[in-house]
């Protein structure tokens, strides 16, 4: 009687013991789901905008303050790259007479946004002033994004209405 | 049958211990694998060449030493530190926000403009040619030509194979090409970093070449040194 507890709670022990590491390093391992976010609409001179405007580190800030919702192409492609994302951004107003606003070199490197966005060249999405995402020029999954209009565009309606 | 009961009991405890001993110390050891980033070269105690993620990696730059780490990096005697711009780029920079004129480099580096090295392409349209003069190498066929009996010796006197190589530019792109042209002419691919550019860095060992008085910018050149090609000194292939 004794000895058949004793090998039921043996039995039990290692089942548990088991249980308890290989539930542990499935939780540990697993990514948690992020959730899709809303998607928005930008301020209208996005939709009809049909250019690439250019702005200082002054009017930049201004767009800030002023709570705007809009598109931003930071731009220093100083060497050659693959293709230049100002390139793509083109392409995209272009294709679809999106109006999307540009900030240069040394105008972002004075900016607030210097502080978020490490390395150029980047697209970055604001809703009413405030930074919801941008491409990171050292992840590989955003690589896509910075080549073709189409996938820049692809990008762009996960978080926007277009 | 008393005997085999407690061996069977003493087997499923002894088995319990040893999952969670052996699960604990693997998970441990899979959590210390994938949090460390110690690539150490074989000798150096630098770690191997890695290029970083994204578009940064397409032109080469280094996840370990870069444009924030570098300082870690300066002043080895095993090591040779190379810039690789012009003094004044015939490339307009300035109209994708950079800077045609080297406005400043980290201590240590000296100065050699690689579109003297071979022919530059590529360059975003707003930005036109780059310098497009003599050159010591060209490409023809997929392949690279010396146009200088010296164009070698050149290479070998200021990146000498039996030193590691630390490359940058102003974004990162000439020191990229660099790399690929060292070791498409046969140098050591794991001693050469390329470190990313100018424009990106951070640290302690800025030197600044540009300056703006009352108003007005120039250029401390005399900073800088440059290791200017003299093509006419050069015998042709």
């Amino acid at each position: 009687m004794k000895n058949k507890a004793l090998i039921i709670a043996s039995a039990v022990f290692l089942l548990l013991a088991s249980s308890t590491v290989v539930g542990y390093q499935l939780i540990h391992n697993q990514t948690p789901e992020q959730p899709s976010p809303a998607k928005f609409r930008l301020d209208d001179d996005f939709y009809t905008g049909g250019q690439l405007n250019e702005l200082s580190s002054t009017e930049f800030e201004q767009l800030i303050a002023q709570q705007a919702s809009f598109v931003l192409i930071a731009h220093m492609e100083y060497c050659p790259a693959e293709t230049p994302l100002t390139t793509t951004a083109e392409e995209l107003i272009h294709q679809k007479n999106y109006g999307l606003y540009g900030l240069k070199g040394d105008e972002f490197k004075s900016s607030s946004l210097a502080s978020t966005i490490k390395y150029l060249p980047s697209a970055a999405i604001f809703r009413d002033g405030q930074l919801v995402a941008y491409l990171d020029a050292e992840s590989d999954a955003d690589i896509p994004y910075y080549q073709s209009a189409t996938q820049l565009e692809n990008w762009l309606s996960k978080y926007i209405e277009l | 049958m008393r005997k085999a009961l407690k061996i069977l009991s003493a087997f499923l405890i002894v088995g319990g211990l040893f999952t969670v001993i052996f699960f604990g110390v693997y998970g441990t050891i899979e959590s210390i694998k994938q949090n460390s980033t110690d690539n150490t070269s074989t000798t150096s105690g630098l770690p191997a060449p890695e290029k970083t993620g994204g578009i940064r990696g397409q032109l080469g730059i280094d996840k370990n030493i870069n444009e924030s780490t570098i300082d870690q990096y300066l002043d080895r005697d095993d090591a040779v530190y190379r810039d690789m711009r012009m003094l004044v780029d015939e490339a307009n920079y300035e109209n994708i926000g950079g800077d045609s004129y080297l406005s400043g480099f980290v201590r240590g580096f000296e100065v050699i403009p690689y579109p003297k090295l071979i022919n530059v392409s590529g360059l975003p349209v707003e930005v036109g040619d780059s310098y497009t003069g003599k050159t010591l190498f060209a490409r023809r066929d997929n392949h690279i030509i010396a146009n200088y009996q010296e164009s070698m010796d050149f290479l070998e006197y200021y990146f000498p194979k039996d030193k590691y190589i630390f490359l940058m530019c102003g974004g990162g792109g000439y020191a990229g090409m660099t790399k690929d042209l060292l070791v498409e002419l046969g140098w050591d691919e794991s001693k050469i970093w390329v470190v990313g550019g100018y424009w990106y860095y951070e640290g302690d060992n800025a030197i600044q070449v540009k300056k703006i008085l009352n108003g007005q910018t120039s250029y401390d050149f005399w900073k800088v040194t440059y290791h200017d090609i003299d093509f006419e000194t050069l015998h042709e292939k």
